[in-house]
């Protein structure tokens, strides 16, 4: 039963979302089915061998999956090589984006003109477009040579059920680790209300050699009171579990704000300024210009990655109320496999 | 390709071409997966799991199918059956075979 239940998982991983679960539920009432008449047959419960036997017979895992993504599509990449694919260009496009924005760093800490960095990322899109032609010419090339030599019919032809990967039962946090999370959450809002009194403890180094910028104010409070919320938001979920639409909801809530504020903060420049009275000050402009570029283009950077977050979390939250919407199923009762 | 390898996939063509007819014809009673399998396995028609399901979820798709989720002997259960438009679809793909059969037996017979 165990290993019928890998097979399962692995075989579900690979599903389109659409459909997943009765599809699932079918595949189990099957090999279920398969199972007892085998029992009922030998009179005996079935070996692991047996066990594996009928799940070969059912196919590897990948080959099942296929079956249900193929119904009569026509793709330059097969559903066999596009989760390898798509997650070929979220690598080699989060490396683009990485060394653009480490050369920035470079550029920006050398004294480098604005028109080289403007430049630069005008350059970005065409970058990543050659990096997804190639991507996917490679993978079109690769799974015709596979669909003509077999490769990987071969491949999977040869699969042992039995070195399935075990199945980790997925524990929901804690509700100790969502106390600490809460902790940690109060920590900080006590910090930030220390901070507008101990600027160092904000600025660190930077505040024994530059001056905070006059714009600093009109994002503290706003970040305090953003602090504030998302603890009083991490208390009601703690306290209402059964909310299961609460913490999702919230979430992509939070990250909005989180993006409203750091549009702000963009605004905010310049977030240093040279101390008065300094005794050179033109070291101190030339460093406190590198640091507000530095800080600038790592809110930039940040507000693209929540942007993301928001887009990828808003996703995941439609497709989890559309699973729920289309029930109209009993609720599902764990297959039973009758032990003699 | 091997002859034999040839000859296998040729029937493998043969009998997918008549799948759907026989499974639309197996649906005139009312079966969940597992039964409609043997049922066609009884009677000639090995059909795998893997081509079956996807096929009876195509089938309820384009409208040919109904189904209903069911507990029986604490597991669900979908049971599929024709819906009114596979029953006339149904009808007409028998006329059709039963064309395909006849000129075939001509053709036959004149060879």
């Amino acid at each position: 039963m165990e290993l019928f239940d890998r097979y399962l998982k692995c075989v579900g991983a690979l599903l389109p979302s659409a459909h997943k679960g009765d599809i699932l539920e079918e595949l189990s009432d099957d090999i279920y089915s398969q199972a007892e008449d085998k029992q009922a047959e030998l009179g005996r419960t079935l070996t692991m061998d047996e066990q594996s036997a009928i799940l070969k017979s059912l196919g590897h895992p990948i080959q099942v999956a296929l079956r249900y993504r193929n119904l009569g599509q026509r793709q330059l990449i097969s559903p066999l090589l596009y989760p390898a694919y798509v997650f070929a260009l979220k690598v080699m496009f989060a490396f683009i984006c990485i060394a653009q924005i480490i050369t920035t760093i470079v550029i920006v800490a050398s004294g480098g003109n604005p028109g080289q960095l403007i430049t630069m990322f005008l350059n970005l899109p065409r970058a990543l477009f050659f990096v997804f032609a190639w991507v996917t010419i490679l993978f079109a090339v690769f799974d015709y040579l596979q669909a003509k030599m077999g490769w990987i019919q071969e491949w999977s032809g040869k699969w042992n059920p039995a070195d399935l990967p075990v199945i980790r039962a997925d524990k929901p946090p804690h509700a100790i680790q969502k106390v600490v999370q809460l902790v940690m959450a109060v920590a900080f809002l006590v910090y930030l209300l220390l901070a507008q009194h101990l600027p160092y403890l904000f600025f660190g180094p930077a505040a024994a050699m530059l001056d905070p910028g006059p714009s600093w104010h009109l994002l503290y409070w706003p970040l305090v009171a953003f602090v504030a919320v998302g603890i009083v938001i991490q208390s009601v979920a703690l306290l209402r579990p059964v909310w299961r639409w609460f913490a999702p909801a919230s979430e992509i809530a939070m990250n909005i704000i989180g993006l409203v504020l750091l549009r702000l903060a963009l605004k905010l420049p310049p977030y240093f300024v040279v101390p008065h009275g300094a005794v050179d000050p033109t070291k101190f402009v030339k460093m406190a210009a590198i640091v507000n570029q530095s800080i600038f283009w790592s809110i930039f950077g940040i507000s693209i990655g929540l942007a993301i977050a928001v887009l990828l979390d808003g996703w995941k939250l439609f497709l989890k109320i559309r699973a729920d919407a289309s029930g109209g199923r009993p609720a599902s009762a764990r297959p039973t496999y009758k032990m003699l | 390709m091997t002859p034999t390898e040839n000859i296998d996939s040729l029937r493998l063509e043969l009998r997918r071409g008549c799948l759907i007819l026989a499974v639309l014809a197996q649906l005139r009673a009312e079966h969940y997966g597992y039964t409609l399998r043997k049922a066609l396995a009884d009677q000639g028609m090995a059909i795998d799991e893997g081509t079956l399901y996807p096929l009876l979820r195509r089938l309820e798709t384009q409208g040919l199918l109904e189904s209903e989720w069911r507990e029986e002997n604490k597991r669900n259960k979908r049971f599929y059956r024709l819906s009114p438009r596979g029953k006339d679809v149904l009808e007409q793909l028998l006329d059709e075979w039963n064309n395909i059969n006849a000129s075939l037996n001509l053709i036959l017979q004149e060879a």
